[in-house]
């Protein structure tokens, strides 16, 4: 891959954005940064494809918007260094003992050598996934690997923070957040049973763990499966509030 | 300055979504061969929509939308669809 822009030239560009935000001879130069992160998304999806033919993934682009927002809310990165500009999604129902033996066939298949950021055992503000980076000619592709569980709570924050702000996704209380969005409802009590789910999501995924690793022991199995059931009461709290947001 | 793409089998999307109003405004589809007109298109959309933060330009690749409604729900569903079993 022969890139379009140096990576000295990247970072000036990124330091110009956030210091006077995004004009006309600045967003060209941006798309070169785009274009080089397809091609390295493109390197990165194609021995996806051929290595693991079984694995559906998503690859996808930043958009501009989230890109400039994130160069403003860190203000020391620089933006060669931004991980996330191409990425890849891959969604599947699995255990987190599956989702490690796919983490694991991902890293051999691109030879990736940083480690796995680990967001099971270190959550970010309730988000747990795990994350691989792939790097080709200095452009890095991240590479998120979630559970269908892990993936429906980070839609729902997703979805939530087009209404509040992406702020909630960065650890950020919701705006307003003792305003009544209906008769007894705010937004924080929505927060909280999010919040509870990410909480619940967890204990499930653990304890469905146990049960493998334990091989199929009956109280291993009662607990998962009295987790699921809280785990499910949980969403439905979720849902008849829903309708009110 | 584009190249030729090869993502076999992959078909490209290129969505325009508002925040704001919690709704996919157009998702333009582009198959296996697209993805250099995909990622212009892409480009000429983030000029267009600059003046309208609340407008999201995504560029996507999936084997089918079905897919992309998997693995990115938020864009097609709402917190109530979202939370339901199933």
């Amino acid at each position: 891959m022969n890139r379009r822009i140096t990576i000295a030239a990247t970072n000036s560009l990124g330091r110009r954005i956030r210091h006077r935000g995004l004009d006309e001879a600045d967003r060209a130069l941006l798309e070169l940064v785009l274009a080089d992160s397809f091609d390295a998304l493109t390197e990165v999806s194609d021995v996806i494809r051929r290595e693991l033919p079984d694995v559906t993934f998503t690859p996808r682009l930043k958009t501009v918007g989230t890109l400039v927002d994130k160069l403003m809310r860190e203000e020391g990165m620089a933006l060669s260094r931004m991980r996330d500009i191409a990425g890849v999604r891959v969604v599947d129902e699995m255990n987190r003992l599956e989702q490690d033996v796919l983490v694991g066939r991902l890293v051999e298949a691109l030879g990736i050598e940083r480690p796995r950021v680990d967001r099971r055992r270190d959550p970010r503000y309730g988000y747990r996934a795990v994350h691989v980076e792939a790097a080709v000619d200095g452009c890095f592709v991240e590479i998120q690997v979630r559970t269908r569980l892990q993936d429906l709570w980070a839609q729902i924050v997703e979805r939530l923070a087009d209404n509040w702000g992406r702020q909630i996704r960065y650890g950020g209380s919701p705006p307003d957040a003792e305003r009544e969005i209906a008769p007894d409802l705010t937004r924080a009590d929505v927060w909280t049973i999010v919040q509870d789910l990410s909480t619940a999501i967890d204990t499930v995924e653990s304890s469905e763990a146990e049960v493998v690793a334990k091989g199929e022991e009956e109280e291993a199995i009662l607990v998962a499966a009295t987790n699921r059931r809280e785990l499910a009461e949980t969403l439905r709290r979720l849902e008849r509030v829903a309708p009110r947001l | 300055m584009l190249r030729a793409y090869s993502w076999n089998e992959m078909n490209y999307y290129v969505l325009i979504y508002d925040q704001g109003a919690g709704r996919v405004l157009d998702v333009e589809s582009y198959g296996p061969e697209g993805a250099l007109a995909a990622l212009a298109r892409r480009f000429e959309l983030d000029r267009e929509y600059a003046g309208r933060p609340s407008v999201e330009v995504v560029l996507l690749s999936a084997e089918s939308e079905g897919a992309l409604h998997q693995t990115h729900a938020r864009y097609f569903k709402s917190v109530d669809e979202l939370a339901q079993p199933g």
